[in-house]
């Protein structure tokens, strides 16, 4: 009995979480993406060609974001889109 | 009254290298514990004390230690420890992108700087307990303001860089909000550390170089036109950064006894010694005959020992 009541419960809080938060986190996650990426060109734009007055001090950061550093690059040469992509984000759907 | 940190500056060619040797040296003759540091990536100290000097700290006579810092060693040993450090980190594909990477950044404008920046700093916080005194021959001037200036330029940089973080992780934070994985991932953050750690370092190496008490930076020039224009500038630098400018050296004044060779150089001095007087009379003028010969070795140095001693005085 109590196992069923348990099942029940999780299954509506995914389902509310699905349904109410999870589209809520999404844009604050992509906000959070966003900002980031920002602090990826602070940190790092000498690599596309902005001058950094401490890229030197920046090295020490580089084992931490080198996995990310790929996509990073790709995605900010390639902003060509930002208006759909801002758009995307507010889920006018 | 000596300062725990004393630098000599001034334009190329002045003989700063032959007063902060000498300076050293009286200090050490008194009993005082010195480090003679060169910071100048064209080290000249060896030549002037006429004894070997390296990268590693070696002790010249009793109380007296050297160092020349090699910029180019330094910048490879914090590369080297970053790949080090990054072979626990990341996955092998990404360590030669890494390595590219680090590369890149060896060769780039400011390298070298930050990397004597850094060995300087570690100096200043280290030396406490083992010297009393540590004198720094610097590199000319431009090179040099620049590194002294670094912190606080580059602290309104990282503090931005911090901030901009901070917002991302508060954000990241809130949207992982109903997943304990993540939170949990996100709990310690290595980047905001490590800027956080860089931003520490420069606002103690700012207190240190702004602080009156323990830190001077004297002026050596030559009675001439151009020197006398760039310590203008330079200590206009200085204080706009609030570091304290000590005594005026002026080398190579030509003695009377120089004979009719020199006359009108002689009468060309005087009147630069006159401007020098009353431009930088109210920092103190130490003056340091040219002698017969360039200075070299310990010997030699002692001889100048009384004269620039005077550099204390204010």
């Amino acid at each position: 009995m109590v196992g069923r009541i348990k099942k029940i419960l999780y299954y509506a809080k995914l389902f509310m979480f699905g349904t109410f938060l999870d589209k809520r986190s999404a844009v604050v996650r992509k906000e959070a993406f966003d900002e980031n990426d920002d602090l990826m060109l602070l940190l790092f734009g000498d690599y596309l060609g902005i001058p950094n007055p401490i890229s030197y001090y920046m090295l020490e950061l580089l084992p931490y974001v080198a996995s990310d550093m790929d996509a990073w690059e790709r995605r900010i040469q390639n902003r060509k889109m930002i208006l759909a992509e801002k758009a995307a984000q507010f889920d006018f759907d | 009254m000596y300062r725990r940190y004393t630098f000599f500056g001034g334009k190329g060619g002045t003989g700063k290298t032959t007063c902060a040797a000498s300076y050293a040296l009286s200090l050490a003759r008194r009993g005082v514990r010195t480090l003679v540091v060169s910071t100048d990536p064209a080290h000249s100290l060896a030549d002037a004390i006429g004894s070997p000097i390296g990268s590693e700290v070696v002790e010249v006579e009793k109380n007296l230690w050297a160092l020349e810092i090699d910029a180019e060693l330094e910048a490879k040993k914090y590369m080297e420890s970053i790949q080090q450090q990054m072979l626990h980190i990341v996955s092998a594909a990404i360590v030669e992108e890494i390595k590219r990477q680090l590369r890149i950044a060896y060769l780039s404008p400011g390298a070298e700087e930050a990397a004597i920046f850094d060995r300087f700093i570690d100096l200043m916080e280290e030396a406490g307990d083992k010297y009393d005194v540590i004198v720094f021959d610097t590199a000319p001037t431009g090179h040099t303001l620049r590194l002294l200036t670094l912190p606080e330029v580059l602290e309104v940089w990282i503090d931005h860089l911090i901030k901009k973080r901070t917002k991302a992780m508060d954000l990241m934070r809130l949207a992982a909000r109903y997943e304990k994985e993540l939170q949990e991932k996100l709990k310690d953050d290595p980047i905001f550390n490590i800027l956080s750690r860089r931003r520490d370092r420069f606002q103690r190496a700012k207190d240190l170089l702004t602080d009156h008490g323990n830190s001077v930076f004297h002026f050596v020039l030559n009675a001439e036109k151009m020197p006398i224009l760039e310590t203008e500038r330079a200590i206009k630098l200085l204080k706009e950064f609030d570091i304290k400018v000590g005594s005026v050296v002026v080398n190579r004044i030509i003695p009377p006894e120089a004979g009719a060779f020199f006359e009108k150089r002689r009468e060309a001095q005087d009147g630069y010694l006159k401007t020098i007087e009353e431009r930088f009379g109210v920092y103190g003028v130490v003056r340091i005959p040219m002698l017969e010969s360039d200075i070299q070795g310990v010997t030699q140095l002692e001889s100048l020992s009384e004269s620039i001693k005077e550099v204390e005085g204010l």
